[in-house]
């Protein structure tokens, strides 16, 4: 079966651990946990007819406090860079990493997610204006309280990963 | 030292300066300091002074640029070794920038997290200086310091010293009938587990002979049966030449660590939470302001109409009505305001989709013309209406009460700009090829127009342009929050033949035939 290395990396407490347990486990606490260090998880999936394991790490969020290390991310076939609907200034760490990540390998592919859209009235910007924002990669809305763009942002960075590079 | 300007402590909640040093920086558009105060030397840039370049001292703003919103900038650590919270938002004719002094707050937590590190740390000095012999010599510590510890070689085989307990099962070989944990291998994967990863760091790491550890950092997996556990790997050589890896499990130091920055993240999220509740709650307040000026200046107009002689009876009916209707919106207002405010709150992001109850645009526009022209004759100005043939109906996605604001925004604002003597006009026409369907509001005008530097921010929150003295700043800013709500969008261009003319095209919802 295929081995698909995919990074979830952005600020802290944008809800990238969230969105892991909602795509595994179709699961959701309101309770925010912190993550130190990596989570590593797998899910298989089917694309197409062919079979897929994901191979996901769960980073801690970046911040003042932890920064993350380069050699986490070797290997990886995907980086799904997650911000926080409600949070502008996490569009400016998802942008840092995302270049870190082409730095290390250029031809990476690359998933945005601004993420607690159920939040429509502590909205930072209007979704338009989100995606007027991130115009440089792959961009889904999602919720990991409702479950909502949460699949089809995990199936389209996966699909990504089988394309020829 | 001095005060904060009011407009930089809008942006930032007071209470937060209580501590630690802070300062601010108001930098035109052309990136040159025009004022500045606090205490920048604490920042360690005494040198910068009003009419140098902002750039030069504050690198880290240069991705960030253009400001077109209020935001925090992540981790700013300024050259001084200052970690510092750094706030950037725009003003009128550029944008502003308060630096706050945390690095006492950074240096507690560095503390904290310090003490759990100090268990890695004797770790590594046992895996370096003698555990690998220890259990070589048949010393079981294994068990009492939740280690399993291995061997490995040039190859990056590794073979397990002393007994494996259970938890470390998932990451060897299994065990052949009869054989001892010992000389059980690590699994050899595709490089894509965490283990794996860090053994590639840890071969570079034991070939080039350096001293001290490798540590791996804390990383969690489920084990069979789903539980998960959480570990952390240290590459040593000790005295013999020996690759040593020991795996620890580290869920007790994991909790530890956890609860630390839990309390540290968790109060710099309070902090933004209440940060942004003070600001949503200030453009409210100045939106409303901006709003109870609209019908008061029809108002005026009427009355200046009234005061002038030889008017008709039934003008001067006509025009006591329409001053009466203006008043009676402004008391209503006010009205649903006191009473209402909190579900107004609530309300600020809907719309109506449906086309049977959404508004009718192009009712909207035939009464919004008809309260302004008294206001436009007064200032000699025309104001004339084009509206599509057919449809008779133009239902949008739009909330109605907010689209009254937004069709009144543009017209005050043609009103404004547009020389006596002048036409405004406004025309509205239906683009059934878009997805969706879409009906487009044009207000154009004579005026001069907008300059190509002001365009650009000219729906930003408090962008005046150079002949907007006295407004807030916040009508355009209100049209474009609300109609981007609606999934519409809004935009400048020059009229042509000159002037200007501002659009809005919102989602039709009406019959396509």
């Amino acid at each position: 079966m295929i081995r698909k290395k995919v990074c979830l990396l952005g600020s802290f407490a944008v809800g990238k651990t969230s969105l892991v347990r909602r795509f595994l486990h179709s699961e959701f606490s309101d309770r925010y946990q912190t993550t130190v260090g990596v989570k590593v998880d797998k899910k298989e999936l089917e694309i197409d007819g062919q079979a897929i394991t994901l191979v996901i790490w769960d980073l801690y969020g970046e911040d003042r406090w932890q920064e993350v290390r380069g050699s986490y991310l070797r290997g990886a076939s995907g980086g799904f860079l997650v911000a926080d609907a409600t949070r502008l200034e996490t569009l400016d760490v998802v942008r840092g990493l995302a270049q870190r990540l082409r730095e290390q390998d250029p031809d990476i592919h690359l998933q945005v997610v601004v993420n607690k859209v159920d939040l429509r009235d502590g909205l930072a910007i209007p979704l338009a204006e989100w995606r007027a924002r991130i115009d440089w990669a792959p961009l889904t809305f999602t919720s990991a309280k409702t479950g909502e763009g949460v699949e089809q942002a995990f199936d389209a960075l996966a699909r990504a990963c089988l394309s020829p590079r | 030292m001095d005060a904060l300007p009011e407009l930089f402590a809008a942006q930032v909640l007071r209470a937060q300066f209580a501590e630690g040093a802070w300062a601010w920086v108001r930098v035109d558009e052309q990136g040159v300091v025009r004022e500045r105060g606090g205490d920048w030397s604490r920042f360690g840039f005494e040198s910068l002074l009003p009419g140098t370049v902002a750039m030069d001292a504050l690198p880290f703003l240069v991705g960030s640029l253009p400001i077109l919103a209020p935001h925090a900038l992540p981790s700013v650590t300024f050259g001084a070794g200052v970690s510092a919270d750094v706030w950037v938002f725009p003003v009128p004719d550029g944008f502003g920038l308060v630096a706050h002094d945390v690095s006492d707050r950074v240096r507690q937590v560095g503390r904290m997290q310090q003490e759990g590190y100090q268990l890695s740390l004797v770790n590594a000095r046992l895996t370096g200086q003698g555990l690998g012999s220890a259990v070589r010599s048949g010393e079981d510590l294994l068990s009492l310091l939740k280690m399993a510890v291995f061997e490995c070689d040039e190859n990056g085989v590794c073979s397990a010293l002393g007994t494996l307990a259970p938890w470390a099962d998932p990451f060897v070989e299994p065990a052949l009938a009869g054989q001892a944990s010992t000389g059980r291998t690590l699994k050899q994967g595709d490089g894509l587990s965490f283990l794996d990863n860090f053994l590639e760091d840890a071969q570079i790491f034991w070939s080039s002979g350096q001293a001290g550890h490798l540590a791996s950092g804390v990383w969690c997996e489920a084990l069979d049966g789903g539980k998960e556990a959480c570990f952390e790997a240290l590459a040593a050589l000790d005295e013999g030449g020996h690759r040593n890896l020991v795996i620890e499990r580290v869920d007790a130091r994991y909790a530890e660590r956890q609860g630390t920055l839990q309390r540290a993240r968790q109060a710099h999220l309070d902090f933004e939470t209440l940060r942004g509740e003070v600001q949503k709650k200030e453009v409210l307040l100045q939106c409303i302001v901006h709003d109870l000026r609209a019908p008061l200046a029809n108002m005026m107009g009427v009355l200046s109409l009234l005061k002038g002689s030889g008017l008709e009876p039934d003008k001067v009916r006509e025009l006591l009505d329409l001053a009466l209707r203006q008043a009676g919106r402004q008391d209503q207002m006010m009205r649903d305001l006191l009473e209402i405010f909190a579900a107004e709150v609530a309300a600020l992001q809907s719309y109506d989709t449906d086309p049977t109850s959404a508004p009718d645009l192009a009712q909207v526009l035939r009464e919004r013309i008809r309260e302004r022209i008294p206001a436009f004759e007064q200032a000699q100005l025309r104001l004339e209406l084009e509206l599509p043939a057919t449809p008779a109906r133009l239902p949008v996605a739009a909330h109605a009460d907010r689209l009254d604001r937004v069709l009144g925004n543009l017209l005050g604002n043609a009103a404004q700009f547009a020389p006596a003597g002048t036409e405004v006009r406004v025309e509205a026409s239906l683009d059934l090829a878009a997805t969706p369907a879409q009906v487009e509001v044009r207000v154009l005008d004579r005026g001069q127009g907008v300059p190509l530097g002001e365009q650009a921010r000219l729906f930003d929150r408090f962008a005046q342009g150079a002949g907007s003295a006295g407004a807030a700043g916040l009508g355009l800013y209100f049209c474009r929050n609300a109609v981007t709500t609606w999934g519409g969008t809004c935009g400048y261009r020059d009229r042509a033949g000159g002037g200007a003319e501002f659009w809005i095209r919102l989602e039709y919802l009406g019959s396509q035939e």
